[in-house]
């Protein structure tokens, strides 16, 4: 087993907690009249991920991997029947199952992995045509991405397109087939922005917040004055103000910001380092594996790792359009929670393969 | 199984990936360390800002004291109310307990505080603390009791125009508490507090981040004992002379310092807004014949031996008629300064000419401000006919045609009392800070020697002689010396031009005592009736003031009274303190002190007395003391016989029983007689001769 990997996966998660109670306990009081009410909900869902984690360890997963294949309809199944669910912060993005929410789209990043890893690692497979590689995976995978910009939830389809995009890359799928891939999405959402309006204005605060972070959307001017009041060693933890209603969702989306008031630029250099350490590993387990299937899979869930860090931190340091996606382990929110610490956890499984020694 | 040639396709992609991965990497940290350590203080502050709010602290208002240091304008706590409901219920809740504490009517608190949900109002500022607690404990939801400042004058009414007021947030609106506001305010200081975006604060700290800074104490040169005494004489003449206003102030005459400055308009409706011994001009008549003849012995323009015809009071000047209240045939310049002749001096007066008598008035410091320091300070004019007319000169050297303010008098004849010093008038001593260190010192100012000693002793003695055996008789004291000159001025008509029949300003300004003055001062009485002579009216105020002051100072007092009152018994005795006493133990502590003590009842607790605490009297005087009693609308007659009428009108006052009074000096006959129970409001008769 990877140790490196577990301790670091460890870290970003105990920090996570840490943080979340600290950003989130005085809306948690203000709102559920319970200042640790997220904090709470949090651990409840570690304990979840922690016990499936260490089943996943466990398993063959050239055996189970089959299995993605109806779980990836029952996925997008969900993913219509967020629809019929009502509204959070404007957008439907939630199952509501009793008293657990479950977010589809952070399923779906994780089973669309197992999916193509396993599709795409079968012998009869001749990736490199453009028949066999657009008619069993187009029409699905581009149903859900749409669900998912549907919702709307722009940021999680730009993670898993960029997690797709990258398995086919490195699957070996003609770079000419991937461009001509690019084109009709681009379409689509030039289409959504520029005529139907989509987000138009979060295009034009984009613009101008790159140049000038603080001239930009309520949102992300917040972040960033949380970043900057954190400076280089923070104002402490517990002590950030930013916290106070003024940063929106400062334990979820936004919890990047909130480390770096508290703990300032150490703070956040450090998380970066575990982050590095992961996906460090993530490639080098990648480079051991005996099988097609192993290579994809932990490719896959590193990169998926990869992206969604870069998208919260560049949403956060406002380098890209806001967009709302959590921070792998450390955000709030369950079913992400569940779906890092199963990423990891496949990568230690197959950390433990045989012919595998990873140092 | 891999195909040789994807898996190396793959690895060089990899790499492909895992370079550009680092690069953005890379271009993040970038953009964070542009974030948090390039822009970090800039965006911090902007930060910083919108989370903190900041609540004003009030410094304490500075202290005003005398020159003896006894406080004159303190700060008292208040209990303020203000309104800051929640919502709909609370302010109805609040309106009807509001009706219920004030016991209004159904419905009117709702018409005078309009309350509204969220917002903050005053209800009342000034909420006497029984009703205060009574809020306290039944904690009425949206009412709060707030402790603020409030000035207070412990000497209450004494003085009060003089230290002006303040608005009700302690801001100086007149008298001193304006001129001097910035000073007396200091800065306040402020608490910044944590707020959150719905602006709900939290974590408020106690102590501030910027002190309030407490202003600075005044310490004035006045003697508010003297002060007291001058307001008390100064209404006391006004009521018996029959005024429509009086106006006094006494300054040191080494020093230029004011001891008293007072005013009074009849019926008690004196304002604080302006003291009229500095804010109003009069024509000051004879008492300016001061200026005249001290001028005329500058210029040694007159022999003393020389004889003046006086024209048997009437003499044709110019193209008008000269008038002497008295005829005389001849007379020394001496007399005719004793005797107040108008013909003697303007005669005299035509000798030195307009311009030089301009010239010294204006070297006296006439015609331009004194500086003092108070609000709305006049300068007066000197009028300056181009062509000197015999009348022109006439007019001047008798006081007319020019406009001084009472200050001015009293400054100049300082100096006559000084030997010819003039000094610029000093209101302030010193400035103290919270800390009780004399921050900033005021020294008395010389402006000039106006006049030779020797020529001011003479004029000293010229206003001895006016009070001796001139036109102030009235106002000789056995007490204490004193030296001055009356005036008896017309009122000049400002609608038509020339001066109103029988209406007359009548002054007496002097100093005391003769043998070494101290104290100069003058007493105007505006129009007093029927008597309107200075020498008559202002004068013995001017000695009741000069009197009691020199009780009190026995150092003042004339050397052979000084010897007499240490033999006979007659030495003042301080009155001591009887309010919360019981009336037995008053009685005992009196008979002690040789006092005679008069109650209304032989038990209970004195709640009130006069002479009050600390007042110097002859031991054999009596002083009434009231007892605390259950009942409201009655009051019991005390025996006033054999009291002084000024103690006696105390009583009456206080007891809230109206008043008729024949005769001054000590109660003969009283009606109704002692013991009688009467209705507040009754009214009594008081009969009253010489001790």
């Amino acid at each position: 087993m990877d140790r490196k990997l577990l301790y670091s996966t460890i870290g970003l998660v105990a920090i996570g907690m840490v943080m979340i109670y600290s950003a989130s306990s005085v809306m948690a009081e203000s709102r559920f009249g319970s200042h640790t009410f997220f904090l709470k909900r949090q651990l409840l869902w570690l304990a979840l991920a922690a016990f499936f984690g260490l089943f996943v360890t466990k398993v063959d997963l050239k055996k189970y991997s089959v299995y993605s294949v109806p779980l990836i309809f029952v996925i997008v199944a969900m993913l219509v029947l967020v629809f019929f669910m009502p509204a959070r912060n404007g957008s439907h993005r939630w199952l509501f199952i009793g008293p657990m929410t479950v977010q589809p789209s952070e399923l779906f990043k994780l089973v669309v992995i197992i999916y193509l890893a396993f599709s795409l690692s079968r012998a009869n497979r001749d990736i490199e045509d453009l028949k066999q590689f657009l008619l069993p995976y187009a029409p699905l995978i581009g149903t859900a991405l749409v669900l998912i910009i549907l919702e709307p939830g722009l940021g999680s389809a730009l993670t898993i397109g960029l997690t797709v995009m990258i398995i086919f890359f490195l699957a070996g799928v003609r770079l000419f087939h991937l461009t001509a891939l690019l084109f009709p999405l681009a379409g689509v959402v030039s289409f959504m922005i520029f005529v139907l309006g989509y987000k138009k204005a979060r295009v034009v605060d984009y613009l101008s917040s790159v140049e000038n972070p603080v001239s930009g959307s309520y949102q992300v001017k917040q972040a960033v004055l949380a970043l900057g009041a954190g400076g280089v060693f923070g104002s402490g933890l517990g002590n950030g103000r930013q916290k106070l209603f003024f940063l929106p969702y400062p334990h979820t989306d936004f919890v990047f910001a909130s480390i770096g008031e508290e703990l300032g630029l150490v703070g956040l250099l450090g998380i970066m380092l575990l982050y590095f350490v992961i996906i460090y590993r993530g490639i080098k387990i990648a480079l051991y594996q005996p099988d097609q299937l192993g290579y994809l899979l932990a490719i896959g869930v590193t990169a998926s790792i990869f992206v969604a860090v870069l998208i919260n931190i560049g949403v956060v340091t406002s380098l890209l359009p806001t967009t709302g996606i959590p921070l792998p382990f450390v955000s709030y929110g369950g079913s992400a929670l569940l779906v890092s610490v199963t990423s990891v956890a496949i990568l230690l499984n197959l950390s433990r393969r045989e012919g595998v020694v990873v140092r | 199984m891999m195909s040789k040639t994807r898996v190396s396709k793959s690895r060089v992609r990899l790499v492909f990936l895992c370079v550009l991965g680092a690069l953005l990497w890379a271009a993040v940290i970038v953009r964070l360390a542009d974030i948090q350590i390039v822009h970090g203080s800039e965006y911090g502050r902007m930060a910083q800002k919108q989370s903190t709010g900041k609540i004003e602290v009030k410094a304490d208002r500075g202290l005003i004291y005398d020159r003896k240091g006894r406080q004159l304008a303190i700060n008292v706590l208040r209990n303020e109310l203000c309104g800051y409901p929640s919502g709909k219920q609370e302010i109805k809740y609040a309106y009807g307990y509001l009706d219920r504490l004030y016991g209004r009517t159904n419905g009117k608190s709702r018409r005078l505080h309009p309350l509204k949900p969220e917002r903050f109002r005053w209800i009342d500022r000034n909420l006497p603390d029984n009703l205060a607690l009574r809020i306290a404990n039944d904690s009425v939801p949206g009412l709060y009791i707030r402790k603020g400042m409030k000035r207070d004058y412990p000497f209450g009414g004494v003085g009060r125009q003089l230290l002006g007021c303040t608005d009700i947030d302690g801001k100086g609106i007149s008298g001193l508490e304006f001129s001097y506001d910035s000073l007396l305010a200091g800065s306040p200081g402020f608490i910044d507090y944590i707020r959150d975006a719905h602006r709900n604060t939290y974590r408020i700290r106690e102590i501030p981040l910027v002190k309030p800074l407490a202003g600075n104490s005044v310490v004035l040169t006045v003697d508010w004992y003297f002060q007291e005494i001058v307001e008390d004489e100064l209404r006391a003449a006004v009521e018996e002379y029959n005024a429509l206003e009086g106006t006094s102030v006494f300054v040191d005459c080494h020093s230029g310092e004011i001891l008293a400055a007072a005013d009074y308009v009849a019926g008690g409706k004196t304002d604080a807004i302006k003291l009229r011994t500095v804010s109003n001009t009069i024509e000051p008549g004879s008492v300016f014949k001061i200026i005249t003849a001290a001028t005329l012995l500058d210029e040694e323009a007159v022999d003393l031996e020389e004889e003046i015809y006086c024209e048997k009071g009437s003499w044709k000047c110019g193209r008008r008629l000269l008038r002497d209240d008295k005829k005389h045939d001849t007379l020394t310049f001496r007399e005719t300064f004793e005797l107040s002749s108008n013909i003697g001096i303007a005669k005299l007066a035509q000798r030195i000419g307009g311009e030089k008598l301009v010239k010294a008035a204006r070297r006296f410091g006439f015609g331009q401000k004194t500086m003092v320091g108070l609000p709305g300070e006049q300068s007066g004019m000197i009028a300056e006919p181009g062509v000197w007319s015999d009348y022109n000169i006439a007019a001047l050297s008798i006081g007319h045609a020019i406009s001084v303010t009472p200050l001015q008098l009293v400054l100049a004849v300082a100096a006559v009392a000084n030997g010819g010093k003039l000094y610029r008038p000093l209101l302030i001593k010193g400035m103290v800070n919270s800390e009780g260190k004399l921050v900033r010192k005021y020294t008395s100012e010389k402006l000039g020697k106006v006049m030779r000693e020797d020529d001011a002793e003479l004029l000293r003695s010229f206003m001895q002689g006016v009070v001796e055996k001139g036109t102030a008789m009235p106002a000789r004291s056995e007490i204490v010396s004193i030296a001055g000159k009356t005036g008896t001025a017309e009122v000049p008509d400002l609608e038509r031009g020339g001066y109103l029949k029988n209406k007359f300003v009548a002054s007496f300004l002097g100093f005391f005592p003769v043998e070494d003055p101290r104290i100069a001062g003058i007493v105007v009485l505006h129009q007093p009736e029927p008597v309107h002579y200075g020498g008559h009216t202002a004068g013995p105020a001017f000695r009741n003031m000069a009197e009691r002051y020199s009780i009190a100072n026995s150092d003042l007092m004339r050397p052979d009274t000084r010897l007499i009152a240490g033999d006979h018994g007659l030495k003042m005795k301080e009155v001591p303190d009887f309010v919360g006493r019981d009336v037995s133990l008053a009685a005992r502590i009196a008979e002690k002190k040789g006092m005679h003590l008069v109650a209304d009842s032989s038990e209970g607790v004195v709640v009130w007395q006069y002479p009050p605490e600390g007042r110097r009297v002859p031991g054999s005087e009596k002083v009434a003391v009231l007892v605390d009693t259950e009942s409201d609308q009655t009051v019991t007659m005390l025996n006033l016989v054999g009291m002084k009428l000024r103690t006696a009108a105390a009583v009456l006052d206080y007891q809230g029983l109206e008043f008729k009074v024949v005769g001054c000096g000590v109660v003969k006959k009283q009606s109704p007689s002692a013991g009688a129970m009467l209705n507040r409001n009754a009214a009594c008769r008081l009969v009253c001769g010489s001790a």
